[in-house]
């Protein structure tokens, strides 16, 4: 019987392959240092190798008690706990990076700058129509963040923005818009965060003066949902426009409506409650 | 806990086993040399059966095992005895005593 031989037949039961791999190793190492032994001792290699196996005893009886020793079970088991363990560290990383936030970081650009006060942008708000210069008036970047129904708010930043156009008549329209740009997050980043699913259509967004921003009243101001960008999994941004008179027409606050909850948006102390 | 052994010679030959680890680590190979020296050749056991015995101590935590390079450079699966060994190996050493003291006197007596 040659060595290889003699260690295959010692070591098939052990079912779980690396332990089986390990064990085989270290008779290997065993089977060498015997060989050694005769060789030093005179013996020619072929009769060195038989005489090795010879003092091993019989593989199939040590295969036996090998194969009752390593359960594979423990194997198994450990191998699936490494596995978990990789999972939980890549969704801990990837948490980290949505929800910055929670460990104090900095949060990730956004798919689209935070416009500061007197910066101006354009904006198209359909598609061959007319495109819109927009002059920011001032912003707000309320602290704070707001978990609710498994997600997590926050407000990057909202700004009065003057949008004020000439229509074809020659007439000067004015025309100003709060916009209140809000990041949701959630761990669970199977979860898609769809267009519109944070606004309940009808629902209303009222302010310190008892003005209700709702779509398709006769209100004077409008609740709007202009535009959803996603980030990653798991996070998305959006803003709502109100309609306001002008820059001196600023709420103190904003209640914007959020499922059956509703979140405050303090501009006068830059903070966001519930 | 310690395995049972339900056959004499392989709980000997794990209490003799146990008994070489105390004084230094070793491998499967030098463990079998030793017990063939220290006992005049008396103890040859097939070389092969010293490790499910080795692996069974392991496996009731009396003894680890690290990997590491011999002198000679080959990696060797090195085995060292627990705190849980050596309580172990006292009591064994115990039983022994109290056994072959009672031969002793039963082949006196005779």
């Amino acid at each position: 019987m040659t060595n290889e031989n003699w260690l295959y037949r010692a070591t098939r039961q052990i079912r779980f392959a690396p332990d089986r791999e390990m064990v085989r190793q270290e008779l290997r190492e065993h089977l060498l240092d015997r060989r050694d032994a005769f060789l030093a001792r005179g013996l020619p290699e072929k009769e060195a190798e038989e005489a090795t196996t010879a003092a091993m005893g019989d593989p199939d009886e040590i295969a036996e008690e090998l194969g009752r020793l390593h359960s594979p079970w423990w194997g198994y088991f450990w191998t699936a706990t490494r596995w978990v363990v990789w999972a939980v560290l890549v969704y801990t990383l990837f948490f980290c990076m949505v929800n910055r936030g929670y460990l104090g970081l900095p949060e990730l650009p956004q798919p689209r700058r935070v416009p500061e006060a007197g910066e101006s942008y354009t904006i198209q708000y359909i598609e061959g129509g007319p495109v819109r210069e927009i002059q920011v008036l001032q912003s707000w970047y309320p602290e704070g963040s707001v978990e609710l129904g498994g997600y997590r708010f926050t407000v990057p930043v909202a700004y009065a923005a003057d949008l004020s156009y000439d229509s074809a008549d020659g007439d000067h329209v004015p025309y100003f818009k709060l916009v209140i740009r809000l990041r949701a997050s959630t761990p669970r980043f199977w979860e898609p965060l769809a267009r519109n699913q944070f606004l309940v259509l009808g629902g209303a967004a009222t302010d310190d003066r008892g003005y209700r921003y709702a779509w398709g009243t006769e209100d004077r101001h409008d609740l709007l949902l202009c535009d959803t960008f996603h980030g990653a999994p798991g996070v998305t941004w959006f803003e709502i426009e109100l309609d306001i008179d002008g820059p001196d027409d600023i709420p103190a606050w904003v209640d914007v409506p959020m499922g059956n909850y509703t979140l405050r948006v303090d501009l006068e102390r830059e903070v966001l409650t519930r | 806990m310690a395995r049972k052994d339900a056959n004499p010679v392989s709980g000997g030959t794990t209490m003799l086993v146990l008994a070489l680890l105390k004084e230094r680590e070793m491998y499967g190979y030098q463990i079998i040399e030793e017990l063939e020296r220290r006992s005049n050749q008396v103890f040859q056991l097939k070389e092969g059966t010293l490790y499910p015995i080795l692996h069974g101590l392991e496996k009731d935590k009396l003894v680890t095992a690290k990997e590491r390079e011999a002198d000679s450079g080959r990696k060797r699966r090195y085995y060292y005895i627990t705190a849980q060994g050596l309580r172990v190996l006292e009591e064994k050493e115990q039983e022994w005593t109290v056994y072959s003291k009672a031969v002793t006197a039963i082949l006196a007596g005779a």
